[in-house]
């Protein structure tokens, strides 16, 4: 298994070639890159940019592992707003040309928003609809669409079961799931999902999370691997169980009020001492 | 050096390994579920059933009745009587392949002992205590099949470990062995220390493939290791896997 984690997880104001060699000196294996977060990686980004920043990477001794997208809460491809699914499914074909300069086969995106004016059905619908148009391109790029499980976030598809259900409606090679492991709060188990999913697990984001938190006002449930509830040892052999080899990419949330680069050390340190499984 | 019986089988299968489906490979080889009167031994056969087509009719134990199965499963058992383990063990003398699913890990300690003498006694099976897989699932989630095809299946809350030489082990929980493949006279008896039918009626991906590997009848095949045959079995288990995840909801209602 390769480690990687987000360039959103960069140092504040930190450059993108900075960040690039905090990451290998922190030993990580790659890179996610998140379009639509940090100036180096937006809409307007040609492909000439794009290729600059894939040699960057490359430059760095890292591999880009997956393309993710910060776009997909607000422009979304279950909303009701015409302009706006056009404009989710726009940004989604850029990540999946994004992916082929940079030489990956996956991107990340958040499919399907359900909010008090969006009932859950419209949503569901919709949501099908669009990844069957998607599926198509991603299919002729040969770049895997995971659609991530942000459950309580999202509110939509609650459960690994449901999850699965979707997929098979989708109905696509090119369609899995993102799976986040901190994404699940008290409503399930991660290694469930990982056993339930197991070939439709297109990458994994690692993070923990406090189950019994619950969100209150600013304070995040979410933390960093090994302080909160997740059943780590399990979490490793579940994915032993369905050959997952592919890469775990850290999705933290920057916590350290001092030394902030600190945070992307232990994390890999963390994420060394699963791979390995020492607990 | 395959033996007369793996030779004729892998030459009456030859022909078809290429198209067969897992349910058609089953069906090749006429097979009874014996099931037990208890909500263990009817959840697992109803998992076995998912496997087999058409699907046979799940019968109880009867001492005395003629099997007409060359492949007996018995689930989660846990009450079986000496006159029925004997029917069995003569029928597995004269070739058939039997699977027995302990289930003795819900008994209580007298039944548990109970059926260990017997087994003991009737097929030399060596049974130790059953025991409650731990709650801490990095010591004890799956248990890791080495054969016939090399899967992790869930653990089944207790298994009930069972001494056996190294060549006989199909199933290893850390330092227990499992499951068992032990030939009896001409036929086979694959013992099952941890539930597997379950978990094939709730769709588990690993249960299935390991349970569809160990039914279809050139699972004898498999268990050579010097047969080609292995590479068709993993194609007609991933056939089978997709056809019972579409076909698991109506299936499940219908039995």
């Amino acid at each position: 298994m390769k480690k990687s984690t987000g360039d959103n997880f960069f140092p504040k104001a930190m450059s993108f070639s900075a960040g690039l060699d905090l990451l290998k000196r922190a030993g990580y294996d790659g890179v996610e890159l998140w379009l639509g977060d940090r100036p180096w990686f937006q809409m307007q980004t040609t492909d000439a940019d794009l290729r600059v920043l894939a040699r960057q990477v490359r430059d760095a001794g890292l591999e880009v592992s997956d393309v993710a997208n910060a776009l997909d809460w607000q422009e979304n491809i279950s909303t009701r707003d015409p302009a706006k699914r056009d404009a989710a499914v726009r940004h989604i074909e850029r990540q999946i040309e994004a992916a082929q300069i940079f030489g990956t086969d996956a991107i990340l995106i958040v499919a399907g928003l359900v909010t008090e004016e969006t009932p859950y059905n419209e949503v569901y619908k919709r949501t099908v609809e669009a990844l069957h148009k998607l599926a198509e391109v991603a299919a002729k790029a040969s770049v895997k669409i995971g659609v991530e499980n942000c459950n309580s976030e999202q509110r939509f598809l609650l459960s690994p079961r449901e999850f699965a259900t979707f997929l098979d409606e989708v109905k696509s090679p090119w369609v899995g799931i993102h799976l986040d492991v901190g994404n699940i709060h008290d409503t399930g188990f991660a290694e469930q999902w990982i056993e339930i999913h197991g070939p439709h697990i297109t990458r994994i984001h690692m993070k923990d999370v406090m189950k019994h938190r619950g969100r209150c006002g600013d304070q995040s449930v979410y933390t960093n691997i090994f302080l909160g509830d997740n059943n780590w040892p399990a979490i490793r052999e579940a994915m032993r169980k369905v050959n997952y080899d592919g890469w775990l990419i850290a999705e933290m949330e920057s916590r350290y009020r001092y030394a902030a680069d600190q945070q992307i050390y232990d994390t890999s340190a963390a994420l060394t001492r699963l791979i390995t499984g020492t607990f | 050096m395959p033996t007369r019986r793996e030779f004729l089988t892998g030459l009456a299968l030859a022909p078809f390994v290429v198209h067969l489906t897992a349910t058609q490979s089953a069906a090749a080889r006429s097979v009874e579920i014996w099931q037990e009167d208890h909500c263990l031994s009817l959840e697992s056969a109803m998992g076995f059933r998912h496997l087999v087509s058409p699907n046979p009719p799940a019968t109880s134990f009867e001492s005395g009745r003629t099997a007409s199965g060359s492949l007996i499963i018995a689930p989660g058992i846990r009450c079986m009587s000496l006159s029925i383990a004997a029917d069995l063990a003569d029928w597995i003398h004269q070739g058939a392949w039997v699977i027995l699913e302990s289930g003795l890990g819900f008994s209580s300690r007298t039944e548990s002992k109970h059926q260990t003498d017997l087994l003991k006694k009737v097929f030399g099976l060596q049974l130790l205590p059953p025991v409650k897989v731990g709650k801490n699932p990095a010591a004890a989630t799956y248990l890791e099949y080495t054969r016939p095809i090399h899967r992790l299946v869930r653990t089944f809350e207790a298994i009930t470990p069972v001494r056996c030489d190294q060549s006989e082990a199909l199933a290893r929980l850390g330092k227990h062995s499992v499951c068992i493949r032990k030939r009896i006279g001409d036929g086979t008896l694959v013992f099952l220390g941890s539930m597997l039918g379950p978990g094939v009626g709730a769709g588990e991906r690993e249960a299935i493939e390991v349970a569809s590997a160990l039914v279809t009848s050139d699972s004898e095949c498999i268990f050579n290791s010097t047969c080609n045959l292995v590479v068709a079995q993993q194609r007609r288990n991933a056939e089978f896997w997709r056809v019972r995840n579409r076909v698991s909801t109506s299936a499940n209602d219908s039995d």
